[in-house]
């Protein structure tokens, strides 16, 4: 039963992933790759659009960047979608557009997006033009040239339904593992076999072997949301600093880094409380009375169980604040590394998996409780995006959601 | 000899020695160390397996010396500690068949055994349920369960039967006397059911304050202990002299008899109030 749900799991992440990955054309730029910053800088980008695809265009940048966008018959429904975080100007259309100052909003209405068949990305960066608004200082230049980023994805609406399979799959498998968990199979193709001495040796190699299949998945689990963890918080270190930092408009916009802010306390503090709530040093006796070498011990520790329990549960958190974004609020992150992606991907498996361990190896209580807090978490978020005055309350709030879910989490031992 | 400790002393702070110049040689193949709370049974148990490291002295487990080769001695003794905690992650049958591969069995084998250990001590039907679930009792079996798998060459079991119902208290004993038996195990009890030791265990040390105050075997135990109070049913006549009132109620006398003619004169309305290894036991512990 657990191999099934296993390889159901694995594929429906294998075929999410592709499903992401390889219709998806892109690229990453960098200007300045030779670190000149005095000499002017051209690259030009082409895509070919065909029917049904879609077309995301990611850009940030201070200064302007010309987008070339060459327009061809229509030739099919087509969705755009265009996330500007910088002024960026569109200063040349081609066929039989005039040749105007569109801000990019105003071009894609224009035109309409589902005109688009090629695209062309002409980026140019021109030294004169950063000079002359007199800003010459080398460091203010280095800033400049490290917050240019442009990503363009021209993807395809197949993905569509290649996702919704790859949904499926994944949650049967949940399904499947949640319902053996939920009703333990008691038997057991073991044989009894009379006692006899074993012959004592150094097993380091075995003992480790044997913990890592107890703990297999949980543990698998846990490594993969460590990586989206540090993904996820290299972005939210970047995202908290711009919001405390960079120039904001007078009038508070709620954007993703409010919201993101946000769910990186709520972790912090869930975080904090898991790890002081779930410590129970007492079995850690059990251990000192086994032949473990100190490695191995390590290795297999609660500390590790801990550890992992506790990145779970933030994940588990994690996965609601991206379904909301997503799904919810209809908000696609706007990170622009194609990388980030993956982050988020461990951590919606790696929440996920959590979710259906709590679903099938707790009493019935958890799943009451799992629900509340979802709930819980999903109108705090909403709260915040209505009004944004109740940030700080919405902080308290999540400290008292933390501190329940530590008694709860304490009660239920996840 | 299975265990043997010279001139350990041991103290948790400057106020709390626990043991001073502490002497002892354990050996028989089922033995039972007694002591009132607080005696310093458990302390001497941790300082056997490394769990804490004396301040003076040499502990040897089966002929390796503790602070040359923990992992050695831990290789050689399976522990249950009373009340015991088990990692959180531990689920019944996984975690047995963890311990016996640590222990050098490969993993078919803890396996087998593991199933055995389950089917012998009635835990069959739990074997995938966490331990954390257990109630005490389960608990405690399964506890003796990753004391035994492997057959470690030495066993301790702190309060083996405690939270135990009559019948598993025997189902217990009867399979640690089995396993003494068939395989040559050599058991250490730690208790305070005095009557289970009588009855398994073929010698006992009484130790008190740091100290061994006695220390012999079972049988050596029955033959010159007698027993010194007694509870009178039936006491309608007059009490004879040498009969000394400890206690009495409506329905009982508590009386304490030494000497051996009024024990004759009595015979056949005294019952015997305690074990004698309890009478032993009160008679060297009392008034230290």
């Amino acid at each position: 039963m657990r191999l099934v749900s296993v390889i159901l799991l694995f594929t429906g992440i294998f075929i999410f992933t592709a499903g992401l990955q390889v219709p998806v054309k892109g690229d990453h730029i960098t200007l300045f790759p030779d670190g000149g910053i005095s000499e002017k800088y051209e690259k030009i980008l082409t895509f070919d659009l065909y029917p049904g695809q879609d077309m995301e265009i990611t850009i940030r940048s201070n200064f302007t960047i010309t987008l070339n966008l060459t327009i061809q018959p229509r030739v099919g429904e087509r969705k755009l979608m265009v996330t500007i975080l910088n002024d960026v100007v569109v200063q040349n259309i081609s066929q039989g557009f005039p040749t105007e100052l569109y801000s990019f909003e105003e071009f894609v209405k224009k035109i309409g997006a589902d005109q688009l068949t090629r695209l062309t990305v002409n980026i140019t960066y021109d030294p004169s033009s950063v000079f002359s608004e007199d800003i010459g200082d080398a460091s203010v230049l280095f800033e400049i040239e490290r917050q240019v980023e442009v990503f363009i994805s021209v993807g395809d609406r197949s993905i569509d339904w290649i996702m919704y399979v790859s949904v499926v799959i994944v949650l049967s498998a949940l399904v499947i593992e949640g319902t053996s968990r939920l009703i333990p199979n008691q038997k057991s193709n073991d044989s009894p076999q009379k006692l006899e001495p074993a012959s004592p040796s150094d097993n380091t190699a075995n003992v480790i072997q044997l913990f890592l299949r107890v703990e297999n998945l949980d543990l698998v689990f846990g490594l993969i949301s460590l990586l989206g963890l540090l993904l996820i918080y290299n972005e939210l270190s970047l995202n908290l600093y711009d919001y405390v930092f960079s120039s904001q408009s007078p009038t508070l916009k709620i954007t993703e880094k409010d919201i993101l802010s946000q769910l990186a306390l709520n972790m912090m503090v869930i975080t904090g409380f898991l790890v002081y709530g779930h410590m129970d040093v007492r079995s850690l006796r059990s251990y000192l009375t086994l032949p473990i070498r100190r490695t191995t011990y390590l290795l297999t520790s609660e500390v590790m169980v801990l550890f992992r329990t506790g990145l779970q549960i933030l994940f588990y958190m994690g996965i609601l604040s991206w379904f909301t974004f997503s799904v919810v609020y209809g908000v696609r992150p706007s990170f622009l590394f194609p990388w980030e992606i993956w982050g988020y991907l461990a951590l919606t498996v790696s929440s996920l998996y959590l979710l259906t361990v709590m679903l099938g190896s707790v009493q019935g209580g958890s799943l009451a409780f799992a629900v509340i807090i979802s709930l819980l978490y999903i109108l705090q978020i909403m709260q915040i995006l209505m009004n944004p005055a109740a940030l700080g309350g919405s902080v308290i709030g999540s400290v008292g959601l933390s501190i329940l879910s530590v008694l709860e989490f304490r009660r239920f031992e996840l | 000899m299975l265990i043997i400790a010279k001139n350990v002393s041991f103290t948790y702070s400057a106020d709390a020695e626990v043991f001073s110049d502490f002497s002892v040689e354990l050996s028989g193949k089922f033995h039972g160390l007694i002591g009132v709370n607080g005696a310093g049974k458990s302390t001497f148990v941790k300082l056997c397996l490394g769990m804490i490291r004396a301040d003076r002295g040499f502990i040897e487990v089966n002929g390796i010396d503790i602070l040359q080769d923990r992992i050695g001695v831990l290789r050689q003794v399976g522990v249950l500690f009373e009340n015991p905690q088990f990692p959180s992650w531990a689920k019944v049958k996984d975690y047995l068949v963890w311990v016996g591969v640590i222990r050098g069995l490969d993993r078919d084998k803890s396996r087998g055994q593991a199933e055995y250990l389950l089917d012998r001590l009635g835990l069959v039907d739990r074997r995938r349920e966490a331990v954390k679930n257990l109630s005490a009792g389960l608990r405690q079996r399964f506890g003796l369960a990753q004391a035994i798998i492997g057959v470690p060459k030495v066993v301790i079991l702190d309060e083996p039967t405690a939270n135990l119902d009559v019948q598993s208290r025997h189902l217990v004993l009867e399979f640690l006397k089995e396993l003494s038996d068939t395989y040559n195990v050599q058991i250490i009890i730690l208790s305070h059911i005095l009557d289970d030791l009588e009855r398994f265990c073929d010698r006992v040390h009484i130790l008190h304050k740091g100290v061994i105050k006695w220390a012999d075997s079972i049988s050596n135990l029955v033959r010159s202990g007698k027993h010194r109070t007694f509870v009178l049913r039936d006491f309608s006549s007059e009490l004879p002299d040498g009969v000394e009132i400890l206690r009495e109620s409506d329905y009982e006398k508590v009386v304490r008899v030494e000497d051996p003619k009024v024990l004759e004169d009595l015979k056949g309305v005294l019952i015997p109030y305690r074990s004698l290894l309890e009478e032993k036991f009160i008679e060297v512990t009392e008034g230290m």
